[in-house]
């Protein structure tokens, strides 16, 4: 069975860490015996992984914060100008939204199964995940930016072109609320970009073998793949909340 | 570098505990994932033929916070991370509770104050010391 060897090797860092603290050695982390991924300031491979990890997790929860703030002003001008904000909730075509989600749920599938596949140490499998993923990451932002054109031309896009077709009974809080949408789904698109480009800069590693090669060091793999699902799970919410209330 | 699917000393490092997970974890992150879709078509149907009032919003989020558990727990593998993981992932929405929840109970609770003369409903000491530094401002 290829996961027992694998976790085998895996669990059994180099025996001589602790013996052998880093610094004493000149050549740093490069010492013989010591893998070239694991930074000097490191016992050993798990205590790394488990440090990138929790890392990654304050971040993602200042990111929490940062899309917080929004959140809350929703549901706060929601509560207060609920009929209004029906209104422009009714201008957005669900269906493309719903399409997103669908798009975002599949690539937070291929994500983790790539995830899965850099532990396994399948390279051709990982490379062809992490392009799927790059792919629907890109339909998304082009279904997006099509949504985006269709209200530029619907009119409903304030200061820049607003004339809505339909007449709007309080069109000053309806405006508020396609502030409110442009700004979250515009700072989750900009989330969406980032991803992509790191996916990219992972596609290209991935095909060096930085990840499954002998040497290989999938940590990097797991910490983006925390990324993109934190974005996914960011649209999660902003799905019901911008397209379907009512 | 071709593919090395076996043997690389030190070059996978899952730790020990989950060791024996992989082999049906592929079959998990798949079950997940249709309980995501289906989800996703649940919470369409609901919010578009059925008419249940306020109470639309409340299966929307009952439904987009299931499916943004399932991403945490098994996407993100936090099911499978150190103690210290989870606490960190569970701080962070638990801030955004406190947020949401302080926010909203201000919000749904000031009709309660009495209204009236605006003066009035300003504590006079804090009327006074306002007075003092307008005084100091404006001569």
């Amino acid at each position: 069975m290829t996961d027992a060897s694998i976790t085998a090797g895996g669990a059994e860092p180099q025996p001589s860490d602790h013996a052998t603290p880093p610094m004493d050695s000149p050549a740093g982390h490069h010492a013989p015996g010591r893998p070239r991924h694991l930074a000097m300031h490191f016992d050993n491979i798990d205590q790394q992984r488990e440090s990138m990890t929790l890392g990654m997790w304050t971040f993602l929860a200042t990111e929490v914060m940062f899309f917080g703030g929004l959140f809350t002003a929703l549901t706060v001008y929601r509560s207060l100008y609920h009929e209004a904000f029906r209104a422009g909730s009714e201008e957005l075509k669900w269906y493309l939204g719903a399409i997103n989600t669908a798009v975002l749920l599949t690539s937070s599938l291929t994500v983790a199964l790539a995830v899965h596949d850099s532990v396994e140490g399948k390279q051709s499998s990982l490379i062809r995940n992490l392009a799927i993923t790059a792919v629907l990451g890109s339909v998304f932002l082009v279904i997006k930016g099509y949504e985006y054109f269709i209200d530029y031309r619907e009119g409903l896009v304030p200061v820049l072109a607003w004339h809505p077709e339909k007449p709007l009974a309080d069109p000053m809080h309806t405006q508020l609320y396609m502030v409110i949408y442009f700004s979250m789904t515009g700072l989750h698109a900009t989330h969406m970009v980032i991803g992509l480009g790191l996916f990219l800069w992972l596609l290209h590693r991935a095909r060096r073998g930085d990840f499954t090669g002998p040497n290989g060091n999938n940590t990097a793999v797991e910490v983006v793949g925390l990324y993109w699902h934190f974005v996914d799970v960011v649209w999660i919410f902003l799905f019901p909340l911008l397209y379907l209330i009512r | 570098m071709s593919e090395h699917p076996v043997q690389h000393p030190a070059a996978h490092h899952e730790p020990v505990d989950h060791a024996d997970q992989h082999g049906e974890q592929v079959r998990t992150l798949w079950v997940i994932y249709f309980w995501l879709m289906g989800l996703l078509v649940l919470t369409v149907v609901t919010a578009h033929w059925l008419n249940l009032g306020w109470f639309n919003i409340v299966i929307a989020l009952a439904i987009a916070v299931t499916k943004a558990a399932m991403v945490v727990w098994i996407f993100m593998h936090v099911k499978y991370s150190g103690k210290l993981v989870w606490v960190f992932a569970t701080a962070a929405f638990v801030w955004l509770g406190i947020m949401l929840i302080f926010t909203i109970a201000d919000y749904s609770s000031r009709d309660r104050i009495p209204r009236g003369d605006q003066a009035n409903t300003i504590p006079s000491e804090v009327r006074s010391a306002d007075e003092g530094v307008q005084a100091e401002l404006h001569p």
